[in-house]
C-alpha cells in the first residue's frame, strides 16, 4: 500500500525523495527563519527603541476612546440601506470572453462580483480575472484625467483638439484608423458606423490580444462567412482538441467548463471523452481521459493523419487509428478543435467536423459565437498602411498593440509614423506612453455597455459606482466628437430604443424590455439569420517536417490574459494552476530535456529566435514534451515596476521586483508574426547564463506528507487523490477509494451537532483547476497579497489552495487537482493545542478561529495536519486607502501575530441564518453559498447541512466515491472529497494507478 | 545598563502606569478601556427621544427603520425628519399651540437645523449648501464584533433591552457596557418566550456568532 503514497508527487524535484532525504520537497513545512545577523541581534539601542515604542502603546491605548460620527444620507436611495448589500446584474469584460456576474455592493461600493447564475453563456460561473478586475477599480493609479501630450488636461481641451485634428486629417485624404478588440457590442458597432460616415476616411481593424483568426479565416473559405462557431461541449460524447486549453483559455473557458460539466454527469452512466494532443502541460491536458504529448510541428502531421483516417485513407499511426476510429463512432456527437492558429489546421478540422456530422450538432454555426472577430490580416495591412505613412490618426481602444505586437514589425516605432495616435486606456501602458492623447475610459464596474457575445444573446453592463473620475467610455468619447452630447446611458438606451422593434420579437414595451434587461442582466434577442454557403472543400498541404531542435511553445497566462492584468497583486501571486508558481514567467522543460540540455529548476537560460534575445528561469514540468519550451505570455509588463514596494516592510525583505525591473520577462518579440500570428512552432535556442533565479512558489511547502515514523505498520497510507477510471466505476462505485478501514477513538462522542453540522465536499473529478476558487476566496475573506519574498518563505496567506498532484512518469503524467482548506474536522487537532481557546468548535460543526483571542503561539499550525493555517507574520501593507475600499465589511481584517484560516464564509452562513429567520422559515438547501462554491465554474465545490438528509451535500457524503483526506488520523474532517474518475480504458491506461 | 538609567525606567513606568489609571477614572467610576457605559454625547442637535418616542410615542423603527433587514439601525435621513417637521415646525405649527410657549425657542432652533441640512430655509425654498448632520455615534462594540440588529428584531427582542429606556432620555445614553459577557448574560438564557424559526436551534453561544 506504502508505494500507493509515491505514486503522486508534487514537483519533479521531490519525485524521487523517500521521507529522509534532503532535497526540497522534504524541508520543513513551517515557515523558514533565517538566522538573525549580527548587525540585527538585539542590541541595546534596539532595546530602547522597543520600550520606547512599548510605551508609546500604552499611552495610546489608555486614551479615550474616539468619538464616532455616524451621517445618515440626506435623502437615503429606496434601494440602499447602509449595512445591507444590494446586487446589481452587469456584465465583466475582464476576460476575453466576457463573464455575467452579480454585483454586490455594499454601502455604494462594489465589493464581490458572482456569476450570474441565470445567464445562458456563463451560467453562474465566473473566472478568476472576472472576479479579480474588481481590485482594478480602487487602482489608485487609474488615469482619471484625459491627457493631452502627456499633460493633464480638460475634456474640453482635448475635444476641440482632436475634433479639430481629425477634419485635417480627413481633408489630407489621410486614413483614420480606430484598432479595437473585437466589438461585441451592438450600440458601439452603429456609433463607430456613424463615426465612419462623419469623418469619411475611417475605418476600423478589430485585434485580439490572442488571436483566433485561422478559425474565423477557415470558416470563412468553407462556409462563405467570416464566423467563430459556437462550441457545444455539453452535446458532445468526444472530444478531441488539439493545442486547445479550452477549460482554461481558449475561446471562452467559463461557458466551456459548464458545458463540458454537463456532459460528465457519473449519476448518468455515460460521461464524453476527452482526448488531449498538447505539447505543455495545460489544465485541459490535465482533465484529459487521454493525454497525448506531441511537439507543434508532430502535431501537424497527426492533423493530415487523422483526416485522411476519417476520410477512409490509410495510416501508419496506430493511435491516431484508434482515435479516427472512435470519433466514427460517435459521428455526429463529437467535437474536434483545435488551438492552432494556422489556416491549414484550421480548414482540416473543418473537414473532420464536416465528415463527422457535427456542424449544426456539436458546433453552431448558425447562432455563432461573437466574442472574437480579429483579423490577422487587417493587422498585417494596417501595419502595411502605417509603414507608407497612410495612417493619420491611429484610435487605439483597449488594447496594447505596442506590446504584443514587438516581433519584426515593431508597432512601437510605427507609431512614431503616426501624426495622432489616441489611447482610449484608463491604465498607463506601452501604447498610452506613446500616445498624443489619452482618453481614460471606464471600468466595467463604472460603464454602461450592452454586448452580444453570442448571436441571440444580449447581456448588460451596468454601473454599479460612480466613475471616480473624468473617464468616458469610447462610445461617449466618438459621439461627442461627432457633436452628440447624450450621456452614457442614453447612449446605449437610445439605441436600443431605436432599434427595439426590429430586435426583439415580443409584445413587451420597451420599458419593459429596458428594466428587465437592466434588471436580469441579458435578455433574447432575434438574429438575422446568417447565409451560409454549402461547404467547400480547401485541399491543404503541409510543408514537409523539419526537425527542430528545441520547439517554442508560447500559451496565454490563465491569470494575467495577454497582459491585461499584469497590474493585478491578486492576479500576480495566484499561482499557475499547473506550475504553481507566483509572479513570475517562467521557460519550462520536460525533465528529460533539461536534464539532456544539462540545466535545472531556476538556471537563468538565455534563450534566441531570430534577432532577439530574452531571459527565463529554468522549469521543469513533467508531462511536458520532450525539445519543446513553454512560457507564459502577458509578464513583463510596463507598469508592474510598481510592486517593488510590495510586501511588508521589514529588515531581511526583499523586493517582489527589483527597483525599475518588470514582474516576468516579455516574451512577445518571440510570437511569429507572418501572414498569420504564430504561437507554437518556432525553433529557439537555449544558453545556459550561469546565474539562477528564486522562483516564488506555493506547494513545495504545505505539503501533505504521513510521515513513515508517525504512522504504525498496521496503519495503510492512502493517496490523498483517489482515483478511477469510468469502467472500473460503473463495475464498482466505490473502485479508487481506500476507505473503510477500522478505527478505535479515545475521543467521547459528545458534541451532538442537533441543529446544522456545516459540511463540504470537494469532487476531483469536476474540478478543472481554473483556480477560480482562489481569488474568490481572497476577495471575501479580505485575504492579503504578500509578495514574491514571503510566498518564497513559505508564509502565502491563502485560505484555499489548489493542491497539483501529478503521476505517472516522464511525458505521461496525469494531472489531479485538489481544493485543500480548513477540513473543520470534529476531532480537530488544532484545537486542544491552543492555550487561549482561540480555536474551538462551534455547535454546528465549524472550527471556529476567534482573532481577539489569538496570541500567535502557532501552535494550532504546527499540529494542523492539512497545513491550512496561516499566520499573519505582518500587519500586511494596507497603505493604498484605495484598494482598502474593496474590503469585504463582513470579516475581520486580521492584525499582525494571529493565526488565519478558512471560515467556511461563516459571515455567509450568519446572514441566510438572519434572512431565514427574519422571514420565519428554516434554512433551505443551497441558501448558502460559500465564495469558493459560488466561483466554480465546474460546481466541484458543495457546501451544505449534513444534518438535512436531503441536502445535496448529504447525498455526496453517501456517495460510494465519498473520501475523506487523511481519514486514518481519525480527526474526522467535515471537508470530504470524491474521487478523480477518468473515462479510459484500463489496457490502454498509460497511467493505470489504481486499477 | 547602569543603575541610574534603571531607576529613571522604574519612575517612568510606574508614573505611566498611574496616568493610564487615572485616564481610565471617569466621573469617579472604573471603566477598563473601551467601555463605554454611560456616554451621553452632546449631539449636534438637540433631538430629545423622550419627546419624540417617549410623548409622541413614535415607534423607534419609524426612524431607525434599519434594524429590521440590516445590521445597523441607522440613523435616519433627514428627510424622514421631514415627513413630520414640513408641517411641525414654528411657523405652521398649529397641533402644539399650547405648549409653544414653553418650547418655542428650542424647537425653533433644533428644527432649523434640519431644514438647513437639507440646504433650505424654513420656507422651503432653497438656501445654502446641503449639509448632512454628523451625529455622534453613542453605541459602538469594537471592530472584531459584527452585531446585527436583524435577527434580534426577529426574535422580538425589546429594544429597550440594551438600549435601556430611550424614551425617557432627552439626551441618549448608552446604559449598557455592551461587553461580551454582558451579551452573554442573555444569550445563556433559554430562549423560548422568544420568536423561534421552526426547525432549528441557534448557536447562540458560538464564537463565531459574532466574531469572525
Amino acid at each position: 500500500m506504502s508505494d500507493l503514497i509515491n505514486q503522486y508527487y508534487t514537483t519533479f524535484e521531490d519525485k524521487s525523495c523517500s521521507t529522509d532525504c534532503s532535497c526540497e520537497g522534504n524541508q520543513s513545512d513551517l515557515p523558514t527563519v533565517e538566522n538573525v545577523e549580527e548587525s540585527a541581534a538585539f542590541t541595546r539601542r534596539s532595546f530602547l527603541k522597543a520600550s520606547g515604542f512599548s510605551f508609546a502603546a500604552l499611552m495610546t491605548a489608555c486614551s479615550k476612546t474616539p468619538v464616532q460620527k455616524a451621517i445618515p444620507f440626506l435623502i437615503q436611495p429606496e434601494e440602499i440601506l447602509p449595512g445591507k448589500a444590494t446586487w446589481y446584474a452587469s456584465t465583466s469584460f475582464a476576460c476575453d470572453a466576457g463573464c455575467a456576474v452579480h454585483v454586490k455592493n455594499r454601502d455604494g461600493r462594489p465589493i464581490k462580483l458572482e456569476g450570474n447564475p441565470n445567464h445562458p453563456i456563463t451560467q453562474g460561473g465566473l473566472c478568476a480575472q472576472c472576479q479579480a478586475s474588481l481590485l482594478e477599480l480602487y487602482d489608485s493609479t487609474r488615469l482619471l484625467d484625459p491627457m493631452l501630450y502627456r499633460q493633464s488636461s480638460t475634456w474640453k481641451a482635448v475635444d476641440s483638439y482632436v475634433i479639430k485634428e481629425l477634419r485635417k486629417i480627413r481633408d489630407k485624404g489621410k486614413e483614420i484608423v480606430i484598432l479595437t478588440g473585437t466589438v461585441t457590442s451592438p450600440s458601439l458597432e452603429f456609433t463607430l458606423k456613424k463615426f465612419k460616415k462623419k469623418f469619411k476616411t475611417v475605418s476600423h481593424v478589430q485585434m485580439d490580444e490572442y488571436s483566433y483568426s485561422a478559425i474565423l479565416d477557415a470558416h470563412e473559405k468553407n462556409y462563405g462567412q467570416r464566423i467563430l462557431p459556437k462550441y457545444r461541449f455539453d452535446k458532445a460524447d468526444l472530444i478531441v482538441s488539439i493545442d486547445a486549453d479550452f477549460l482554461g483559455s481558449w475561446v471562452s473557458p467559463i461557458q466551456f467548463t459548464k458545458d463540458f460539466r454537463k456532459n460528465r454527469n457519473l449519476d448518468e452512466k455515460k460521461i464524453s471523452k476527452l482526448i488531449q494532443i498538447e505539447s505543455r502541460m495545460s489544465i485541459t491536458g490535465s482533465k484529459a481521459d487521454e493525454r497525448i504529448v506531441a511537439s507543434p510541428s508532430e502535431m501537424l502531421k497527426i492533423i493530415e493523419d487523422l483526416n485522411s483516417a476519417i476520410q477512409g485513407g490509410d495510416v501508419t499511426n496506430e493511435y491516431v487509428k484508434k482515435i479516427a476510429e472512435d470519433l466514427k463512432h460517435y459521428q455526429g456527437n463529437s467535437l474536434v478543435i483545435s488551438g492552432i492558429n494556422d489556416i491549414r489546421v484550421q480548414l482540416i478540422i473543418n473537414q473532420i467536423n464536416q465528415t463527422l456530422g457535427n456542424v449544426g450538432r456539436t458546433l453552431d454555426i448558425k447562432k455563432p459565437s461573437r466574442q472574437f472577430a480579429g483579423s490577422d490580416l487587417n493587422i498585417k495591412s494596417l501595419i502595411k498602411k502605417m509603414e507608407s505613412e497612410m495612417v493619420g490618426a491611429l484610435l487605439i481602444v483597449d488594447s496594447n498593440p505596442a506590446y504584443i505586437l514587438t516581433n519584426g514589425n515593431n508597432f512601437k516605432s510605427l507609431l512614431k509614423k503616426v501624426e495622432l495616435v489616441i489611447s482610449f486606456s484608463d491604465k498607463k501602458n506601452e501604447t498610452t506612453d506613446l500616445s498624443h492623447v489619452i482618453a481614460p475610459t471606464l471600468h466595467d464596474m463604472e460603464a454602461w455597455n450592452d454586448s452580444e457575445q453570442t448571436a441571440g444573446i444580449l447581456s448588460m453592463t451596468q454601473p454599479v459606482i460612480n466613475p471616480f473620475g473624468k473617464n468616458r467610455s469610447l462610445r461617449k468619447s466618438l459621439s461627442t466628437w461627432m457633436g452628440n452630447s447624450q450621456n452614457e446611458r442614453d447612449l446605449v438606451r437610445n439605441y436600443w430604443k431605436k432599434i427595439f422593434k426590429s430586435r426583439v420579437k415580443s409584445s413587451k414595451t420597451f420599458a419593459r424590455f429596458w428594466n428587465e434587461l437592466v434588471h436580469d442582466g441579458y435578455t433574447r434577442i432575434s438574429t438575422e439569420p446568417i447565409k451560409m454557403i454549402s461547404f467547400q472543400n480547401q485541399s491543404v498541404k503541409f510543408p514537409k517536417l523539419k526537425t527542430i531542435d528545441i520547439e517554442l511553445v508560447l500559451f496565454q497566462s490563465s491569470q494575467l490574459g495577454m497582459g491585461r492584468h499584469a497590474e493585478n497583486p491578486w492576479l500576480q501571486e495566484l499561482p499557475d494552476p499547473i506550475t504553481k508558481v507566483t509572479w513570475d514567467n517562467t521557460a519550462s522543460f520536460s525533465p528529460e530535456t533539461a536534464d539532456k540540455l544539462g540545466f535545472k529548476k531556476g538556471d537563468v537560460l538565455e534563450i534566441s529566435s531570430g534577432k532577439t534575445t530574452l531571459r527565463l528561469p529554468a522549469f521543469l514540468q513533467p508531462g511536458q514534451k520532450n525539445n519543446t519550451l513553454v512560457t507564459a505570455m502577458g509578464y513583463g509588463r510596463n507598469g508592474t515596476e510598481r510592486f517593488h514596494e510590495l510586501g511588508p516592510d521589514w529588515i531581511q525583505k526583499k523586493p517582489t521586483v527589483k527597483k525599475g525591473e518588470t514582474v516576468g520577462t516579455s516574451v512577445s518579440s518571440l510570437i511569429q508574426f507572418e501572414s498569420e500570428i504564430h504561437y507554437t512552432g518556432m525553433p529557439v535556442k537555449v544558453r545556459k547564463t550561469g546565474e539562477t533565479w528564486d522562483l516564488a512558489m506555493t506547494q513545495t511547502y504545505h505539503s501533505l506528507k504521513n510521515p513513515s515514523n508517525t504512522s504504525p505498520a498496521i496503519m495503510p497510507v492512502r493517496p490523498f487523490v483517489q482515483e478511477t477510471t469510468f469502467n472500473e466505476y460503473k463495475k464498482n462505485p466505490s473502485s479508487g477509494s481506500h476507505h473503510g478501514h477500522p478505527i478505535t477513538t479515545l475521543w467521547e462522542d459528545d458534541h451532538p451537532y442537533e441543529g446544522h453540522h456545516w459540511g463540504m465536499a470537494f469532487d476531483l473529478s469536476a474540478c478543472t483547476g481554473c483556480s477560480s476558487c482562489i481569488i474568490g476566496c481572497q476577495v471575501e475573506n479580505n485575504v492579503p497579497v504578500v509578495g514574491k519574498d514571503e510566498v518564497f518563505r513559505k508564509r502565502d496567506m491563502a485560505w484555499l489552495r489548489l493542491d497539483r498532484y501529478y503521476s505517472g512518469e516522464g511525458e505521461d503524467v496525469d494531472v489531479s487537482f485538489q481544493a485543500m482548506m480548513c477540513q473543520h474536522c470534529d476531532n480537530a487537532p488544532c484545537e486542544p493545542v491552543c492555550p487561549v481557546l482561540a480555536t474551538v468548535h462551534s455547535s454546528e460543526g465549524l472550527n471556529q478561529q476567534v482573532y481577539n483571542r489569538c496570541v500567535g503561539t502557532r501552535f494550532c499550525a504546527n499540529n494542523c495536519p492539512y497545513k491550512v493555517r496561516r499566520f499573519n507574520w505582518f500587519e500586511y501593507a494596507r497603505d493604498d486607502m484605495m484598494e482598502n475600499m474593496v474590503l469585504n465589511p463582513d470579516v475581520t481584517v486580521r492584525s499582525r501575530g494571529v493565526m488565519e484560516k478558512c471560515s467556511m464564509c461563516v459571515q455567509r452562513i450568519q446572514e441566510a441564518k438572519f434572512e431565514a429567520k427574519r422571514l420565519g422559515v428554516p434554512l433551505k438547501d443551497g441558501d448558502i453559498k460559500l465564495a469558493c462554491e459560488q466561483s466554480c465554474p465546474a460546481d466541484a465545490i458543495v457546501f451544505g447541512d449534513l444534518n438535512n438528509p436531503e441536502s445535496k451535500i448529504s447525498k455526496m457524503t453517501k456517495d460510494e466515491r465519498h473520501y475523506h483526506v487523511l481519514e486514518e488520523l481519525n480527526i474526522l474532517p467535515t471537508v470530504g472529497y470524491l474521487t478523480n474518475v477518468r473515462n479510459r480504458n484500463i489496457d490502454e491506461n498509460k497511467g493505470g494507478h489504481n486499477g | 545598563m547602569d543603575k541610574g538609567i534603571n531607576k529613571q525606567f522604574s519612575y517612568m513606568i510606574a508614573m505611566l502606569i498611574v496616568i493610564g489609571l487615572g485616564m481610565s477614572f471617569k466621573n469617579s467610576t472604573f471603566h477598563i478601556p473601551g467601555n463605554q457605559e454611560d456616554y451621553e454625547p452632546k449631539q449636534p442637535i438637540e433631538f430629545s427621544h423622550q419627546l419624540h418616542a417617549g410623548e409622541m410615542e413614535i415607534n423607534c423603527q419609524y426612524c431607525h427603520f434599519g434594524a429590521e433587514d440590516s445590521k445597523h439601525a441607522g440613523i435616519p435621513p433627514a428627510i424622514v425628519c421631514m415627513n413630520c417637521h414640513k408641517f411641525v415646525n414654528n411657523t405652521t405649527n398649529e397641533t402644539r399651540l399650547s405648549e409653544q410657549e414653553t418650547r418655542e425657542p428650542v424647537a425653533n432652533l433644533e428644527i432649523s437645523r434640519i431644514y438647513a441640512s437639507l440646504g433650505i430655509g424654513m420656507d422651503g425654498q432653497k438656501k445654502g449648501n446641503e449639509n448632512p448632520t454628523k451625529w455622534v455615534k453613542v453605541h459602538n462594540v469594537p471592530d472584531f464584533v459584527f452585531f446585527s440588529h436583524k435577527p434580534h428584531i426577529s426574535a422580538n427582542v425589546d429594544c429597550a433591552k440594551c438600549h435601556g429606556d430611550v424614551a425617557s432620555m432627552t439626551r441618549v445614553k448608552q446604559v449598557s457596557d455592551l461587553s461580551m459577557g454582558w451579551c452573554l448574560d442573555c444569550h445563556s438564557q433559554d430562549h423560548n418566550q422568544l420568536q423561534q424559526v421552526a426547525g432549528r436551534t441557534a448557536p447562540l453561544l458560538d464564537c463565531a456568532s459574532c466574531h469572525y
